[in-house]
């Protein structure tokens, strides 16, 4: 069953360089219960999707210009902001700057069971502490009073974890969530979501660049560059046969521990200017298959010859890039 | 945190002794010798050299200075040459008037320059968000004097609806608190809109939309409370700036505050009075200002007083 369904969805930021189109015709469904992954580099527009699925693009600046957004049937452009925190709920990157640094966590927490819920002091009180022992919170009882300063960089992401399950939502959405931790920090972080996920049956949607973080755990993975997919499937279809330039090149510099101790193939190129983007296919000035369909038409998301047909990419020629990567 | 109080008290007592010693010497360094003042054009040499000696003012600089703090040490601040009072109850009688003067102008500031302040930062950039920066930009730099007789001209004079000068009535309070407030009440304005769109683009702030909280509650509570941090330091620091401020306005209105006590004793050269009032105002400024340090560690559990 689709949860969410992301269709041509573009967004536009105003910059003094002019307008950037960060997300641009994107489409994409998550299935209830499904954990994807949404990769991409910086400026690839994936933060930018999650904030307009929530609401949340920074205004005026900011601004949704086109497609369609449909949680559970509703239309989220519309009512993102009833179903944000109680159906929704979102883990940012850097959990001390979203961590509100003036307020004690239990206070943060409990917040969610007071404005959303009417929740007493006592009750919201009691309920943050519930969950912060949820999710592994030494010595919850004590540490309901501390500030974020006062905890370390897994504990402060522990607790907005514990912020947005809160009210038990049925989509979270985690961007970047162990980017600004530690190593062995990040395997409990995601060991954690992944739990909880499995004892709440919510769809998770993982926002990364780091293709380490999501082995393992997405079912699927969504890779987008420049504001568009460019490419879709199970974790293992999108690895064993890229049918895309950029994810063929993304997978070819990771560096794999048990191969050859080549060089690490870069992508070559620098990446894309959002404000002076190619005409036709974004990633064409770093590909080698590029030729003149590849100015003149952008390609769309289209099956893959001979894989199954949740495999996409978007790309003029898939065959070439098959066969020349396996 | 008591050690902490203990040791700034301890530390203002230096600062109230540069302040007394400061006025102690500009005071005799101005022309105009007190017994000349008192007893007039007529009087001649002979007398003016009884009063002087009456006075102790025939004793050298070090001398006085020297009997002076040992005095205040003592917490006798002095006859009032004039009044022949204790220089400090005669100050203090005026206390009242100021404190309601400045209490006033300092809640209008707060009432209006708030507000103001948030409404500008969430239209940023608009045409209310100019118009209110006009508007703080013309307060800040309009001079009290010249605001206080403007304000005198058209409420008094003009139109007749409030009283010129004087005390005893709320109606009284009126033209002197609006001069009192305009100032540090453009200040606020500023300082609140600045403040609150250096936190809008937080981490924290998207949290809380996130969070699925009111726009109300997001720029309110979340974004306010830090916003105020920077906001409570200045006014703090302004709240001097305004007990300097009643010194003009409580002589254009004539109210009678410490102010224009002040002033007046300054003109007849009366020593005691001005020293005791500069260091009655210099320790409400010390206080005022250990107070904000103490608010800020409450604001922000991240400021840590040393001693804690």
């Amino acid at each position: 069953m689709v949860l969410l369904s992301v269709r041509d969805l573009r967004v536009e930021f105003a910059t003094s360089g002019g307008v950037v189109t960060a997300v641009d015709g994107a489409s994409f469904d998550v299935g209830a219960g499904e954990t994807v992954a949404l990769l991409g580099e910086s400026g690839s527009g994936k933060s930018v999707t999650a904030q307009a699925i929530l609401g949340i693009v920074p205004k005026p600046a900011g601004r949704v210009t086109g497609g369609s957004i449909s949680y559970d049937g509703r239309d989220l452009l519309t009512a993102a902001k009833g179903l944000r925190g109680r159906e929704i709920a979102m883990v940012f990157q850097d959990p001390l700057s979203s961590l509100n640094p003036v307020f004690r966590v239990g206070a943060q927490i409990g917040e969610m069971f007071r404005r959303h819920r009417g929740a007493s002091r006592r009750e919201a009180r009691a309920a943050a502490l519930d969950l912060m022992k949820r999710v592994g919170i030494p010595a919850a009882s004590k540490r309901l009073d501390d500030y974020p300063h006062q905890f370390s960089g897994g504990m402060r992401q522990r607790v907005m974890i514990a912020m947005a399950l809160a009210l038990s939502p049925r989509l979270l959405i985690a961007d970047e969530p162990t980017t600004a931790l530690d190593v062995t920090v990040q395997a409990q972080i995601m060991d954690l979501l992944t739990r909880l996920q499995a004892e709440e049956g919510m769809s998770l949607v993982l926002i990364t660049h780091d293709l380490g973080v999501v082995a393992g755990v997405a079912d699927r993975v969504i890779l987008m560059y420049a504001g568009r997919v460019v490419e879709t499937g199970s974790l293992r279809e999108v690895y064993e046969h890229s049918g895309h330039p950029y994810t063929s090149g993304l997978m070819a510099s990771v560096p794999a521990l048990d191969g050859p101790r080549d060089r690490l193939v870069p992508i070559q190129g620098a990446p894309p200017d959002l404000l002076a983007l190619p005409s036709g296919c974004s990633f064409r000035p770093r590909c080698q298959y590029a030729d003149e369909q590849c100015a003149e038409a952008e390609p769309v998301l289209r099956q893959l010859p001979d894989r199954p047909s949740t495999h996409q990419a978007a790309c003029h020629h898939p065959e070439g890039v098959l066969t020349d990567v396996h | 945190m008591g050690a902490y109080v203990v040791r700034r008290l301890f530390f203002s007592l230096f600062v109230l002794w540069g302040a007394v010693t400061i006025i102690f010497v500009v005071l005799r360094l101005v022309p105009g010798d007190p017994a000349y003042i008192m007893l007039g054009p007529d009087a001649d040499q002979a007398q003016v050299a009884a009063l002087r000696a009456q006075l102790g003012l025939d004793q050298s600089l070090i001398q006085q200075y020297a009997t002076y703090l040992a005095n205040v040490v003592h917490l006798d601040f002095g006859e009032s040459f004039r009044l022949n009072a204790d220089s400090m109850s005669l100050v203090l009688q005026r206390v009242p008037a100021t404190i309601q003067l400045a209490t006033t102008a300092l809640l209008l500031s707060l009432l209006i320059g708030l507000p103001l302040g948030v409404i500008a930062a969430l239209r940023a950039h608009s045409w209310v968000d100019r118009a209110i920066s006009v508007f703080s930009l013309m307060g800040q730099s309009t001079p009290s004097f010249w605001l206080g007789i403007v304000l005198i001209l058209v409420f008094a004079r003009g139109l007749k609806v409030l009283p010129s000068a004087g005390s005893g009535s709320w109606a009284h309070l009126v033209l002197p608190t609006i001069t009192l407030a305009l100032p540090f009440l453009a200040i606020l304005v500023r300082l609140t809109r600045s403040g609150l769109l250096e936190v809008v683009h937080e981490g924290y702030v998207q949290t809380a939309r996130a969070k699925g909280l009111g726009e109300g509650i997001v720029v309110l509570v979340h974004a306010m409370r830090n916003a105020l941090i920077p906001i409570v330091t200045v006014v703090g620091l302004q709240f001097g700036a305004l007990l300097g401020g009643t010194v003009i306005v409580e002589t254009v209105f004539a109210w009678p505050g410490v102010g224009r006590l002040l002033i007046d004793s300054i003109g007849r050269r009366d020593y005691g009075v001005v020293q005791a009032s500069i260091l009655l105002v210099a320790t409400i400024f010390v206080l005022i200002n250990l107070l904000v340090d103490l608010l800020y560690g409450f604001l922000d559990s991240r400021v840590r007083l040393a001693g804690d």
